[in-house]
């Protein structure tokens, strides 16, 4: 019996063993291209064609600031940070009102509508609006960052409004009730007191949609990619790689550039990411 | 307080407040999203070219230009291809990771922090990072090492370049997947597990009798998001191999924006590639009906 036991409790330590070695070469092969980044970012030109896989020797920054100042990549950085924050609060105040106003009367036929044709745009593929958008907002003259703000938020439309239906339907209603009964109007009703009791919902949508819309190419580049002053960072990149091709330096100080922010964000709020993109996914 | 409540119910409620908050958000969606989608299935079965101030009906003709058109399917057999080698990689991998996550005490918060790294990036971004490694440092990694295929890059190749927007694909869309299968695994009742060990279950019968029905719907969502990433996949390939060589990696995406924009000197042709993009509605809205089946039926299982 005891010898039994002896042998279940090596068996245990070699297949945790073995767990962790295998969690470490993934791991690895997760970093190896962060490795290759961050050590050719800092290599000059005749570094980088000399050897790829060493750490570079010295501390070089000539890349990235020839990437920031001389190409102005911040520029870009602004560019996506100021439609991917209007796009996202748009989506936090304008949905949730939506959902609100739907959810109250879903018995009422004109609000089941509102949401089923929202919702069902959650199957709708990008590829069949994609095409008759653009020659829509070129003829409204919104091939623009304004053009592109309005479009992330109206195709985060389905799936925020089917995220705060659900869970406006657990929010209990007698508050609701109580408040109207003293004269609250459903506007007023809304913003000081369903606004809170929606926040976890709310900080969920933040991070995904603002995730989201921060990486997107496909959409503003079909946007914005005439004029070059508009481009967001994953556009710039893109280019970047084309104008840079046989500079990979150049190419790797750039990637290291936009892939700093993410990082520090991701660093600190990672555990509240995963969470909001599990419970968002598992929702709809 | 019966009676008042009854008296409540039976008083309709003002809608007018409700539909004031409503109205203006959805007349925007109407108009930025419905009315696109309806010109779109509109425009494919006209013969307007996008540029030209006239255009006229043509009935079916582009659908029956399009299922004549060798381009179709070769797109159509790249992109159910890539689908296949994506669910039968990322799911049994993500499945993988999310069990080992699950299992492991110390470090648990570092690994699963490491592995969902990747789906914080762009997959733009992704897809340039590793062209550079595929046209680059691996080939001249093979020149040192000295061994013969490694020294010609994959996306060189008609054979070898879905792999190499595979191996992009797996780096990067296990993360997701993982995350939700390990919630999923966090979501089943520890007792269970107890209960079937002191029944003398060994790990492989608890996992098929005990983590396997629970995972169902999970794995169910998953399965649908990769296959639809899979056929609708752009970005890496286009940052990679732009559809090449000839066109081994044109995925249906990319198909529809070349046609319809051109594309190294080709015409552009609006309706045409919006014909395109209505047959890529078709393909999602049966997988999408699949779906809803498959949940539908869970939930009545459940029950």
């Amino acid at each position: 019996m005891k010898k039994e036991c002896g042998w279940n409790n090596l068996h245990a330590v070699i297949s945790m063993v073995l767990i962790y070695a295998f969690l470490i070469v993934g791991a690895v092969l997760i970093l190896f291209p962060m490795y290759m980044t961050i050590g050719n970012a800092f290599k000059t030109k005749r570094e980088i064609l000399h050897s790829i896989f060493s750490p570079p020797t010295s501390f070089y920054l000539e890349n990235l600031r020839v990437a920031i100042f001389e190409q102005q990549a911040m520029r870009y950085l602004f560019n996506s940070f100021y439609t991917t924050a209007s796009s996202t609060i748009l989506v936090i105040t304008v949905i949730p009102m939506l959902a609100y106003g739907i959810i109250r009367n879903i018995e009422r036929l004109i609000f089941k509508i509102m949401f089923f044709t929202i919702v069902s745009g959650i199957f709708i593929p990008f590829q069949i609006i994609m095409l008759p958008m653009i020659k829509q907002l070129n003829y409204l003259k919104l091939l623009s960052p304004l053009g592109l703000i309005i479009m992330a938020t109206i195709f985060g439309y389905p799936v925020n409004v089917f995220l705060y239906t659900g869970y406006l339907k657990t929010v209990p209603i007698e508050i609701e009730e109580a408040a109207i009964i003293d004269g609250c109007g459903v506007a007023k009703l809304f913003w000081s007191i369903v606004y809170a009791l929606i926040k976890p919902m709310t900080a969920t949508i933040i991070i995904l949609h603002g995730l989201g819309t921060w990486n997107d190419f496909l959409l503003p580049n079909l946007l914005l990619n005439r004029d070059a002053r508009m481009w967001t960072l994953p556009i710039f990149q893109y280019s970047f790689q084309s104008k840079f091709t046989t500079q990979y330096n150049m190419v790797y100080a750039l990637f290291l550039f936009t892939i700093i922010p993410i990082t520090v964000l991701y660093i600190f709020t990672q555990k509240y990411i995963i969470g909001g993109i599990v419970k968002g996914a598992l929702k709809g | 307080m019966v009676k008042s409540w009854i008296l409540q119910k039976k008083k309709r409620k003002d809608i007018r407040p409700y539909l004031l908050l409503t109205l203006p958000a959805f007349s925007l969606f109407l108009f930025f999203f419905i009315i696109p989608m309806l010109s779109g299935l509109f425009f494919s079965l006209t013969n307007w070219n996008g540029i030209s101030q006239t255009w006229s009906f043509n009935g079916l003709a582009n659908f029956r230009r399009m299922f004549n058109d060798p381009a179709l399917y070769d797109s159509l057999q790249f992109s159910f291809v890539y689908a296949v080698l994506v669910v039968s990689t990322i799911l049994p991998l993500s499945i993988i990771l999310a069990i080992l996550l699950n299992k492991i005490i110390r470090l648990k918060a570092l690994f699963r922090a490491i592995y969902f790294f990747p789906a914080m990036l762009s997959m733009i971004v992704s897809a340039l990072i590793w062209k550079n490694i595929f046209y680059h440092f691996i080939p001249d990694m093979g020149r040192i090492v000295g061994i013969e295929f490694l020294q010609k890059s994959l996306f060189s190749s008609k054979d070898t370049a879905i792999l190499g927007i595979l191996i992009i694909e797996i780096w990067q869309g296990t993360a997701i997947p993982m995350v939700i299968i390990l919630a999923g695994l966090q979501s089943i009742p520890q007792e269970l597990y107890e209960v079937a060990t002191l029944d003398g279950a060994n790990p492989g019968q608890q996992f098929r009798y005990i983590t396997l029905p629970f995972l169902v719907p999970v794995l169910q969502m998953v399965l649908m998001l990769l296959i639809k990433s899979g056929i609708l996949v752009y970005e890496y390939v286009f940052a990679t191999t732009e559809g090449g060589p000839g066109r081994a990696t044109l995925s249906i995406t990319l198909l529809i924006l070349h046609k319809a924009l051109g594309y190294r000197g080709a015409k552009v042709d609006f309706s045409y590639g919006i014909t395109f993009s209505v047959l890529v509605f078709a393909i999602i809205a049966v997988l999408s009906v699949i779906q809803l089946r498959l949940t539908s039926k869970r939930e009545v299982g459940q029950l």
